[in-house]
C-alpha cells in the first residue's frame, strides 16, 4: 500500500473539503430553491368582484 | 332578481365548502360615489357596511381603486387597522414614497404561491388629490410595477395584478412589465365571458353592481409554463355549431331565389367556420400540458338565498330596498 507523505496530504486534504463544501452547498440550495415541477396538481378557485359601487341590494332585472 | 350583498356572502359561504382553496378578491371600486349622492354620511355608513361584509366574507386582498380615496386616507387606515385587507402598489407617502398600504399579498395554496399586487389610476380628479390632502398622493403604476413585479419573481408562482387602471393602459402595464400572469380589472365594469389576452397575460373584469362574481379555477401542473384557456376547444365547437345553424338557414333562403346581400353572408361565414376549425385542429393536435385556466362570470340570482346576518346589518344601518340602495 502507498504511503502517503506529508507533502501529499496538504493538496489531498484540499481536495476531500472542496468535495464536502460543494455537497453542503448542493444540500443547502436544494433546500432553498423552489422546485420548477410541482409534485402533483394543484388547483385553486378565485373569486372576484369588481366595481361594486356601494351596491347593497339586488337589481329586479337583469339591467 | 340579481346581485346583493347578502346574497354575495351566501355564494362565498357555499363556494368556500365545496373548494377550500378559494380566494377572494376585489379589484376597487367596492364603495359609493359620493360625488353622485346627496348624503355623504349615508355613502360613509354604506362604505362601513361594504368593509364590514368584506371582512364577514374573508376577502384576501381589496384593491384601493379612486372611490375607496375619496372616502380619505384616515377612513381607510381605520378600516385596514379592523382587518379589510387594503392593498396598493402605487398609493404612497407623499414624503416618503413608501406604500400606504400592503402593495400585494401572497396566498399560497398547497406548494403554489400566488402574489395579488394592487393598482389604480394615477389621473386622479381635483375631488380625490382634496380628499387625500398631504396624507398620500398615487404614484405613476406602471412605473412603481415596473419596480415590485420583478420582486415577486422568487417569492411567487402567479402574479396577478388587481387593476383600477381601466382597458386601455391594463394593455400598456401588461406590455411594459413583463411577469404578470392575470390582470382582474374592472374600472370600466364590463361583462367578459371570454377573457382578453395580451401576449401570454389574461385580462379579466366580471361586469358591475354586484350582479356577478368572476370565477378562475387554475390548474396548476408547474411553475413555469403559461396559463392556456382550458374553455376554448369547447367555446370554439359551439361557435362552429351555431355558425352551421346561419348556414343552413340561409341556404335555405337561398334556395328559394337569388340574393347578392345573403351569397355575401354565406361566403363571410363559410371563411369564419373555415378559420375555427383551423384553429380547433391546431388546438387538438397541441399535447394536453401546462398550467389551465376556466373562466366563468356568475350570475348572482335568486338560486342564492340572503344570508340573514348581512340582511340584518343593512336593515340595522338603515337601508331599505326602496331608497336608491
Amino acid at each position: 500500500m502507498k504511503q502517503i507523505s506529508e507533502r501529499d496530504k496538504t493538496p489531498l486534504q484540499y481536495a476531500v473539503k472542496s468535495l464536502c463544501l460543494s455537497v453542503l452547498c448542493m444540500l443547502l440550495s436544494s433546500l432553498v430553491t423552489v422546485p420548477s415541477s410541482l409534485a402533483q396538481t394543484v388547483k385553486v378557485t378565485i373569486a372576484q368582484t369588481n366595481n361594486l359601487n356601494g351596491r347593497l341590494f339586488a337589481y329586479k332585472s337583469s339591467g | 332578481m340579481l346581485g346583493g350583498l347578502a346574497r354575495r356572502v351566501t355564494f362565498i359561504d357555499e363556494m368556500k365548502a365545496k373548494d377550500g382553496s378559494l380566494v377572494c378578491v376585489d379589484s376597487g371600486r367596492l364603495f359609493q360615489d359620493p360625488r353622485v349622492e346627496d348624503d355623504a354620511e349615508k355613502v360613509r355608513m354604506n362604505a362601513r357596511l361594504m368593509g364590514r361584509v368584506y371582512r364577514r366574507m374573508d376577502v384576501t386582498a381589496v384593491n384601493v381603486g379612486d372611490l375607496e380615496l375619496l372616502q380619505g386616507i384616515p377612513f381607510l387606515r381605520d378600516q385596514a387597522s379592523q382587518g379589510l385587507n387594503l392593498i396598493s402598489a402605487n398609493l404612497v407617502d407623499p414624503s416618503t414614497g413608501d406604500a400606504m398600504f400592503p402593495p400585494y399579498v401572497i396566498h399560497t395554496v398547497e406548494t403554489v404561491r400566488i402574489a395579488f399586487l394592487g393598482l389604480l389610476a394615477s389621473d386622479v380628479g381635483p375631488e380625490i388629490t382634496r380628499a387625500l390632502g398631504n396624507d398620500a398622493m398615487v404614484a405613476e403604476p406602471i412605473e412603481r410595477a415596473q419596480l415590485i413585479v420583478p420582486r415577486l419573481k422568487n417569492k411567487a408562482d402567479v402574479v396577478i395584478v388587481l387593476s383600477c387602471l381601466g382597458l386601455e393602459k391594463e394593455r400598456e402595464l401588461i406590455r411594459k412589465v413583463p411577469g404578470i400572469h392575470f390582470v382582474m380589472g374592472g374600472k370600466e365594469g364590463r361583462f367578459f365571458s371570454k377573457l382578453l389576452k395580451e401576449g401570454d397575460t389574461f385580462i379579466a373584469q366580471s361586469y358591475w353592481a354586484g350582479m356577478y362574481t368572476g370565477r378562475l379555477d387554475l390548474t396548476l401542473r408547474d411553475r413555469v409554463s403559461p396559463f392556456r384557456d382550458a374553455g376554448e376547444k369547447f367555446r370554439i365547437k359551439t361557435e362552429i355549431a351555431d355558425l352551421n345553424r346561419r348556414l343552413e338557414r340561409i341556404k335555405n333562403v337561398l334556395d328559394e331565389g337569388k340574393n347578392s346581400v345573403l351569397e355575401f353572408t354565406l361566403q363571410k361565414i363559410v371563411k369564419k367556420r373555415e378559420q375555427l376549425e383551423e384553429k380547433l385542429e391546431s388546438l387538438e393536435r397541441s399535447p394536453e400540458s401546462g398550467n389551465l385556466f376556466r373562466w366563468q362570470v356568475v350570475p348572482l340570482n335568486d338560486t342564492y338565498r340572503e344570508d340573514r346576518d348581512v340582511v340584518d346589518w343593512i336593515r340595522k344601518a338603515g337601508f331599505t330596498e326602496n331608497a336608491h340602495q
